[in-house]
């Protein structure tokens, strides 16, 4: 158990991360949440059911909102981006286009429902199939297959005059 | 299970190419930290460890059953096993049926604690680095009355995270 929860970690470090992040919205508190879901899942000793990839998201996304619902929001939410914009080394007028694209989507994620942008995380950072994020999150997988597709449609829509 | 991949293509490329937020070193340290204090305290689903709750559960549930059993040969009281400790009369001083000190009903209280650590420094907004640290406790008391000859024990575990700050200098 030690041993998978240990490659899970290491492959799943940023996919991880991000969703807690996604959720608490706090760096410091993103990683309380992921590394309180290893300490209890140590404690627990228990074989995980299903896929155990699922399984760790699971708890990190529970951690996550034991987080948000214990701690006082002391510090400024961010977003689950880095501060920087890739360059491109394109033209100028192409890098000003990236640059807006960048802002347009990043708001846009922002704007989506707790529920499509976790499901977006775990599918797109974390490399979770609809299966494996299907068990983390307990709904269906038609359920969280069809809020994938909506919530790329409605990022598409916010970015479209750029795209 | 494949969704419109095509059509979601461009946003799922953009959405890739954004950088994002990366975890710190430190989160690396305290995972590991975690998972190696899991590895030393054995791995099998069937080994109780100190942390577990089964074994808080049955301690306490063995320390409510101490609490009720009575124990009617009562051991001396100067015994070495309560050496150190301090007998406290639990009777009102106004209460004229035990004048005798000898014949007073008794209480002992025993409490060892161990602090170990319990993790990394943090670093915390509002009170700067914090070092938690493990505080386990054990409390048994002892309730004595050489009247009836009675004796009363209790054992109550506890265990708790306190964050200890740390200086910057």
């Amino acid at each position: 158990m030690r041993r998978q929860l240990e490659g899970i970690y290491r492959q799943h470090r940023q996919g991880l991360y991000t969703l807690a992040l996604s959720i608490t919205r706090r760096p410091e508190q993103a990683e309380d949440a992921v590394h309180e879901a290893f300490v209890r899942l140590c404690r627990t000793q228990r074989k995980a059911e299903g896929d155990p990839t699922a399984y760790v998201y699971a708890a990190v996304r529970n951690a996550a909102i034991d987080q948000i619902r214990k701690q006082a929001r002391r510090s400024q939410p961010v977003s689950i981006y880095a501060d920087t914009v890739v360059d491109t080394g394109s033209t100028p007028l192409g890098a000003a286009e990236d640059t807006e694209r960048a802002r347009l989507i990043r708001e846009a994620l922002e704007q989506l429902s707790p529920a499509q942008r976790e499901t977006i995380v775990m599918k797109l950072y974390g490399g979770l199939t609809f299966e494996q994020i299907a068990q983390a999150s307990g709904e269906p997988l038609s359920t969280v297959s069809s809020r994938y597709r909506r919530g790329l449609d409605r990022l598409r829509e916010s970015v479209e005059a750029l795209v | 299970m494949n969704l419109n991949h095509e059509e979601h293509n461009d946003i799922e490329t953009l959405l890739l190419s954004q950088p994002l937020r990366e975890p710190s070193r430190s989160l690396d340290k305290r995972v590991q930290s975690t998972l190696n204090r899991a590895d030393d305290g054995g791995s099998g689903p069937l080994i109780l460890r100190w942390r577990s709750p089964l074994v808080w559960a049955i301690g306490s549930a063995l320390a409510a059953s101490l609490a009720l059993a009575v124990i009617v040969h009562t051991p001396a009281i100067d015994s070495p096993e309560t050496r150190g400790t301090h007998p406290v009369a639990i009777n009102s001083p106004g209460d004229s049926t035990t004048t005798d000190p000898a014949t007073q009903p008794i209480q002992i209280a025993q409490t060892w604690t161990k602090y170990q650590p319990a993790g990394d420094v943090i670093v915390l907004d509002d009170t700067g680095p914090v070092m938690p640290v493990m505080e386990q406790t054990i409390e048994h008391r002892r309730w004595i009355d050489p009247n009836d000859n009675v004796q009363i024990e209790m054992t109550v575990p506890r265990e708790k995270i306190r964050f200890v700050a740390m200086s910057v200098d």
